[in-house]
């Protein structure tokens, strides 16, 4: 659940009550199944008796129909729920990724050919079915599960590089019951590009560091600082697919301080705002599961007057 | 031949029984969802029959699924988005119409709904569903993601830069 301030909180809060309070039309409230016509009953009971007459007097023609009926297959449902194609699971993958187990159908449980990866690994699938649904390795680098197959959404996993990952043999074993469906395409992003050492070297002289260079991958990470009496700026870089944002809250307000796309490890500094008053700061990093970053903070030495 | 037209006439009943009870009971979550995402009353009642009309046809398959309030959701949020959109490339409603129906339609203390409103109208379509379904009907982030068919990722930026354009236009930041 987002975290939001005390005061925009009691005004969304007033606002989706209000929402709530709205009624639909008195037509729409009426609303129900579509119902058999009364006079269906009498109309079927008909058919049936002329069916049971064509039937009686026709066996010949009926068997030979059943011995037809045998040999065409019944048309699948449209609106069964289907699993993506392969170009749809292969659709979320970084560009900078390779294939190393092409996209893969299956049903229930099953283990995937091993293989070697290298950098970051990608794992995308797709099920259909009831139950849960897992893809783990047996010495439990790779773990993900998710508890429903819900009409063949897609799911993606990405584990980072290091040295439990990065050029040891893997395989990978799908968990699942014996009826549901699933398709499995991994990938990995061969050698990563490491990323640049945020430090000394990077920042101008006599600069003060107020958070470490830190690195992330994912989800946000937060780091916690105070407001420094100069001015102070946020370095950044990232390696990955799309974008890293960066946030910046003070006394519980978050609001977006940048957000900028990756480029394969560019560094960007940027100046960050400065609330009034003096207190501790919080810097929140978010980017995709398939990007990698690296954050600092410094500041420079208030000018003298 | 009489047994079989028994079997199929119960089996009917309770397959509408089972749709009215599931989807029809769903009716007035799914209206209050595409409301605050479309904030039009008429496309929102829209949206709902055509979400139920959806699951209706596809009820065969629907009625197997673990969740299919969740199904619900996703097909109505995405009608929501499309529908929307479509109207919007048509230049309709406009905006003096909306204003209007929504000072029209407030029956308590108005000020901060009126202002309220006017911010939230600032929103795109997918920041209001990824607020609306993140912040008030408590879904994860993830779950966000799947409803709205995108990444977590960007869930998580349309409600943080829909959250500072509401602050912004309140005047909170």
């Amino acid at each position: 659940m987002i975290d939001v301030d005390s005061r925009l909180d009691a005004r969304l809060r007033a606002f989706y009550e209000h929402i709530e309070e709205q009624r639909p039309s008195r037509a729409f409230q009426g609303l129900e199944a579509p119902r058999s016509r009364p006079h269906r009953r009498t109309l079927n009971l008909v058919a049936g008796l002329a069916g049971f007459a064509i039937v009686a007097t026709g066996i010949g023609f009926f068997a030979t129909e059943l011995a037809n009926r045998h040999a065409v297959k019944p048309p699948a449902s449209a609106t069964r729920p289907t699993l993506p194609s392969s170009s749809q699971l292969a659709l979320d993958l970084p560009s900078i990724s390779h294939t190393v187990i092409k996209a893969t159908r299956g049903r229930g449980s099953a283990s995937l050919p091993t293989f070697t990866p290298q950098g970051i690994l990608f794992i995308q699938s797709a099920c259909v079915g009831s139950g849960s649904f897992s893809i783990t390795s047996p010495d439990h680098r790779v773990g993900m599960t998710a508890e429903g197959c819900d009409g063949g959404s897609i799911g993606g996993v990405s584990v980072p590089a290091g040295p439990t990952i990065d050029g040891t043999a893997l395989t990978l074993e799908v968990s699942a019951e014996p009826s549901t469906e699933w398709e499995i395409v991994v990938a990995d992003s061969g050698p990563v590009p490491p990323l640049p050492l945020l430090g000394s070297s990077t920042i101008p002289a006599g600069a003060h560091i107020l958070v470490p260079a830190t690195t992330g991958s994912g989800t946000s990470g937060i780091q916690t600082f105070f407001i420094p009496a100069g001015p102070y700026f946020v370095q950044y870089a990232c390696v990955g697919t799309t974008t890293i944002d960066v946030s910046l809250s003070y006394l519980n307000q978050t609001s977006p301080f940048t957000s900028a796309s990756c480029a394969n490890g560019a560094i960007r500094t940027e100046e960050a705002p400065k609330p009034p008053g003096s207190g501790v700061m919080n810097l929140t990093v978010g980017s995709p599961p398939h990007s990698f970053w690296e954050v600092l903070v410094y500041e420079l030495p208030a000018a003298k007057s | 031949m009489i047994a079989t037209v028994r079997e199929l006439s119960t089996g009917e009943t309770l397959l509408e029984r089972t749709f009215e009870a599931v989807a029809v009971s769903d009716a007035r979550r799914l209206f209050t969802l595409a409301l605050s995402i479309l904030r039009d009353d008429g496309e929102a009642e829209d949206a709902v029959q055509e979400t139920l009309l959806k699951a209706w046809r596809s009820w065969a398959s629907v009625s197997t699924m673990e969740r299919p309030a969740s199904w619900l959701t996703r097909v109505c949020v995405n009608h929501c988005i499309s529908r929307r959109r479509l109207l919007r490339s048509r230049g309709w409603p406009p905006l003096t119409l909306m204003e209007d129906e929504a000072v029209a339609g407030l029956g308590r203390p108005a000020a901060d709904l009126m202002d309220m409103e006017r911010a939230y109208r600032r929103l795109s379509l997918k920041q209001r569903a990824a607020i609306t379904l993140n912040y008030r009907h408590g879904y994860s982030v993830e779950e966000c993601a799947v409803f709205m068919g995108c990444s977590p990722g960007t869930v998580r930026t349309h409600v943080a830069r829909g959250l500072a354009t509401l602050r912004k236009e309140l005047g909170d930041d």
